[in-house]
C-alpha cells in the first residue's frame, strides 16, 4: 500500500457521513459471522464454538429462514453468508 | 464514572471472581490500544453487562463478563440458531464495537469469541501482540465501506411466455431466445460487477468480496451480483462513495448500494486465519 497522505489523528474533525442507517441485519451477519478476528489462546473457552455456529446457521436457513420469509428455499437460493461462513472468510492482507 | 472500569492489568484480574468458577465467561468485542478512550455512556453488552477495557501491554480489549448458563457452548449453539436471538447478539456486539471505534482504531472480534476469564484474554493478546499491533496501525484512520450491486431488469426484455405460439417449433424457438437473452443479461451484469469492483478496489487500500446474499435474506428480489467490502482511507471515503454511486448512473445495468462506514470487520484476521 502506498501512503500518499499524512496519516490522520483518530479524531477526524470531518468524519464521513454515514451512508445509510440502520444497519441491515444481513449485512451485519456477513461481517460478524464470517469475518472479524479470532484470537486463539490456550484457554479459549469455546472459540465461538465456531463450528457449531456454522452448523446451526445452516439449520437456520433450512428452518427459520424460509418460514420467516414465507417461502420455500430453492437450490439456487441457497447461498449468502451461511455457505460462506462454512467455508470461512478470505484472509485479510 | 459510568459502567466502564479500566483494569490495571489482566494479570491481576483472576482473583475478582470473574472466572469459570464463578459461572461466567468473558466475551471479546474488539482489540484496541491500551490508551483507548471510551466515551460515556457505554452501550450495554450482549448479556446486558457493562463493557470494560482490559489492558495487556500496549493493547486493550473491549470485553464484558457474561453469565455462563446463557453463553455456554451448548446455549450459544441454540441461541445463534434462533434468528431473533442471533439478531440481538449481533446488534449488541456491533454496537459496542462501533462505540469503541468512534475514538480509536479497532480490530473487531468475530461474534461469540469467548474466554474463560480476563487472564485468558490477556494471555491471548500478549501471545499475538505483534500481529494485533500491526493490524491496529494498518487499520488506523481507515474505514470499511460495503458495496452491493444488483442486476436490474431492462425494459426491452421479452415477455415471459410467448402468446399462443403458432407451433411447437415456434414455442421452442421463442423459449430458446428467452433463455439466451436471460443468460446474456446475467453475463453482462457479472461483467459490470467485475468492472465496478476493479474500479473501486483501485481506490481502496484493500478489498474483500463477500458472497452475494441470498435473495430471501437480502429481501431484494433482484439478483445480487456484487457484495464487497473496501477498506478506504478516511479522507478518501467521500470520493469513493461518490464514485460508487455515479457508476450506476453512468454505466447502467446495475443498481449500486453503498453501506457503512463499518468498523473494519472484513479486514480483521490473524495471520493464517481463514
Amino acid at each position: 500500500m502506498s501512503e500518499t497522505t499524512i496519516p490522520r489523528q483518530p479524531h477526524d474533525p470531518n468524519p464521513p457521513t454515514p451512508v445509510m442507517q440502520p444497519v441491515a441485519l444481513v449485512d451485519l451477519l456477513d461481517r460478524v459471522l464470517a469475518t472479524g478476528v479470532v484470537i486463539t489462546g490456550e484457554v479459549t473457552l469455546s472459540l465461538a464454538g465456531i463450528d457449531l455456529v456454522y452448523v446451526s446457521l445452516r439449520a437456520l436457513l433450512s428452518s427459520v429462514g424460509p418460514s420467516l420469509l414465507g417461502v420455500e428455499p430453492t437450490a439456487e437460493d441457497v447461498g449468502g453468508f451461511v455457505d460462506r461462513a462454512v467455508e470461512g472468510g478470505e484472509p485479510a492482507p | 464514572m459510568g459502567r466502564l472500569s479500566a483494569r490495571a492489568d489482566a494479570r491481576h484480574s483472576g482473583s475478582d471472581g470473574m472466572g469459570a468458577d464463578a459461572g461466567t465467561a468473558v466475551w471479546l468485542y474488539a482489540v484496541t490500544t491500551s490508551q483507548a478512550r471510551l466515551a460515556d455512556p457505554a452501550p450495554d453488552g450482549v448479556d446486558g453487562e457493562p463493557v470494560r477495557l482490559l489492558r495487556a501491554g500496549t493493547l486493550g480489549a473491549a470485553v464484558g463478563t457474561v453469565e455462563l448458563p446463557r453463553f455456554s457452548q451448548e446455549s450459544l449453539e441454540k441461541r445463534l440458531g434462533d434468528l431473533d436471538d442471533l439478531a440481538r447478539l449481533a446488534r449488541a456486539h456491533h454496537q459496542v464495537i462501533e462505540w469503541v471505534a468512534r475514538e480509536q482504531p479497532v480490530v473487531p472480534a468475530r461474534l461469540a469469541t469467548l474466554y474463560l476469564d480476563d487472564a485468558a484474554v490477556g494471555a491471548a493478546l500478549r501471545e499475538h501482540s505483534d500481529d494485533l499491533s500491526r493490524q491496529l496501525s494498518w487499520l488506523s484512520s481507515r474505514l470499511e465501506l460495503g458495496v452491493k450491486a444488483y442486476q436490474v431488469r431492462t425494459r426491452d426484455e421479452p415477455a415471459t411466455a410467448t402468446d399462443r405460439p403458432a407451433s411447437g417449433a415456434a414455442y421452442l424457438r421463442a423459449r430458446q431466445q428467452q433463455l439466451a437473452s436471460a443468460q446474456n443479461r446475467q453475463q453482462a451484469a457479472d461483467a459490470g460487477a467485475g468492472a465496478l469492483h476493479s474500479e473501486l478496489a483501485a481506490m481502496a487500500v484493500a478489498a474483500h468480496q463477500h458472497r452475494p446474499q441470498d435473495r430471501r435474506l437480502s429481501g431484494d428480489p433482484r439478483p445480487m451480483v456484487l457484495n464487497a467490502a473496501y477498506l478506504v482511507d478516511e479522507d478518501r471515503a467521500g470520493s469513493f462513495i461518490e464514485r460508487a454511486n455515479a457508476w450506476a448512473r453512468e454505466r447502467g445495468g446495475l443498481s449500486v448500494e453503498v453501506t457503512g462506514p463499518w468498523p473494519p470487520y472484513s479486514f480483521a484476521a490473524m495471520e493464517g486465519q481463514s
